[in-house]
């Protein structure tokens, strides 16, 4: 089964196979919702939204003909997100801080710490950065999306997509230097 | 997706901040709301499950009726066109074929020229043994004839004869009632163009042959 595409995953579950669901939903359990925490307010908005993207994708369940399932789902994932904050107006800060989450038995106390701190200097730097280039940095990076594909969802070029990906990254690298 | 992330088509990539984003990726939704999603998604499976069965099992039933009330009923009617066919004059489909060799024909009784013709071919020995004596000689080439130029015709009498599966014509030619019975059942199925041209062929073969009332209406 684990060979077997998201969209026909997706298609089976339109059928009523439950099973398929399963596995899509294994498969983007954490980037979707890593994309929506790191996009959101707090861990509360983020959850709320997680389970409105699902319970969409859920309640919509007909199969497309074209484009990919990951776009298919981040795309609602966005929307509901702009919706919400136009809703709202809110304004993206930083995610609560987690510091039991990060664990990573190879390493040493002092390269925990290290790294946890970098982690989370990387968390809120990300944040911090313009709504449309950390947009772009984490469909890249969370999503997984290739550049068209990221330009197709957001209505902009490709040229656009990675002058914006440049400009974030050129940012994070400079304020995480000391990470580095 | 990680694949995706080391295409050399992204030249924007920068190793060390990939590499440590990587390290930020430790959350996941709570077990609760995994739970939630799950049985969200299973309860609208089966409720789409459920939308098919109806109109599966709807489906199926109607299959079922017509299949049987197809074995129950009688065969079909048959086509206007054979029924044209059958209920055709003797002597009328003895001119159609006589028109093509008109010098044997013509010398032939009209009696033994009726009884061949009302019967459907289906060989050329059984024709032979029905036509009499002096008929057979000259027949049998005829017959012959008439089967290469005439096969599409044949074989609707054939098929026609197949489905009929009533009474063999030559019953109907010989009995004049059954023939009557036949064109009245025609009239009253609709078909009264047909009803009246073989009643009109019925008069020309039995002129003196009383008709029921209620076919009278219909001779021309």
């Amino acid at each position: 089964m684990n060979e077997i595409s998201d969209e026909e995953l997706y298609r089976r579950y339109c059928k009523g196979d439950t099973q398929a669901f399963e596995l899509v939903y294994e498969r983007y359990r954490q980037s979707l919702y890593l994309f929506l925490l790191r996009s959101c307010n707090t861990r509360a908005d983020a959850e709320e939204l997680y389970q409105e993207v699902w319970s969409r994708i859920i309640a919509t369940a007909k199969p497309f003909k074209q484009g990919s399932f990951k776009a298919y789902i981040f795309q609602i994932a966005r929307n509901l997100k702009i919706d919400r904050f136009r809703r709202e107006h809110l304004r993206i800060v930083a995610d609560e801080v987690d510091m039991t989450t990060v664990q990573d038995p190879g390493k040493t106390p002092d390269g925990l710490l290290h790294d946890l701190d970098c982690s989370e200097m990387l968390k809120r730097h990300l944040v911090s950065l313009p709504h449309e280039q950390s947009e772009v940095f984490l469909l890249k990076e969370e999503a997984g999306l290739t550049l068209e594909q990221i330009a197709t969802m957001i209505s902009v070029g490709r040229e656009t997509v990675k002058s914006r990906l440049r400009y974030a990254l050129r940012q994070l690298r400079k304020l995480m230097e000391e990470c580095l | 997706m990680s694949d995706q992330r080391k295409q050399p088509e992204t030249p924007l990539d920068d190793h060390p901040i990939q590499a440590l984003y990587q390290t930020t990726r430790q959350e996941l939704p709570s077990a609760e709301l995994d739970r939630q999603i799950l049985a969200l998604a299973s309860r609208e499976a089966s409720r789409r499950r459920r939308r098919w069965l109806f109109p599966l099992s709807s489906a199926a039933v109607i299959l079922l009726g017509v299949t049987l009330t197809l074995q129950l009923v009688e065969p079909p009617e048959l086509a206007p066109e054979s029924e044209e066919l059958l209920l055709e004059a003797p002597d009328s489909n003895q001119r159609s074929r006589t028109s093509e060799i008109p010098h044997k024909s013509m010398s032939m009784p009209a009696p033994s020229v009726a009884k061949p013709s009302m019967e459907f071919p289906q060989d050329s020995s059984a024709k032979t043994r029905q036509a009499p004596a002096g008929f057979a000689h000259d027949a049998e080439p005829q017959n012959r004839q008439i089967q290469q130029t005439d096969r599409q015709e044949v074989r609707r009498k054939e098929l026609l004869q197949l489905g009929r599966q009533k009474k063999d014509t030559r019953e109907i030619d010989s009995d004049p009632q059954l023939w009557l019975e036949i064109i009245g059942q025609q009239i009253e199925s609709g078909k009264v163009e047909a009803g009246q041209r073989a009643l009109t062929e019925f008069r020309k073969r039995y002129p003196d042959y009383p008709l029921p009332e209620h076919l009278l209406q219909y001779v021309e």
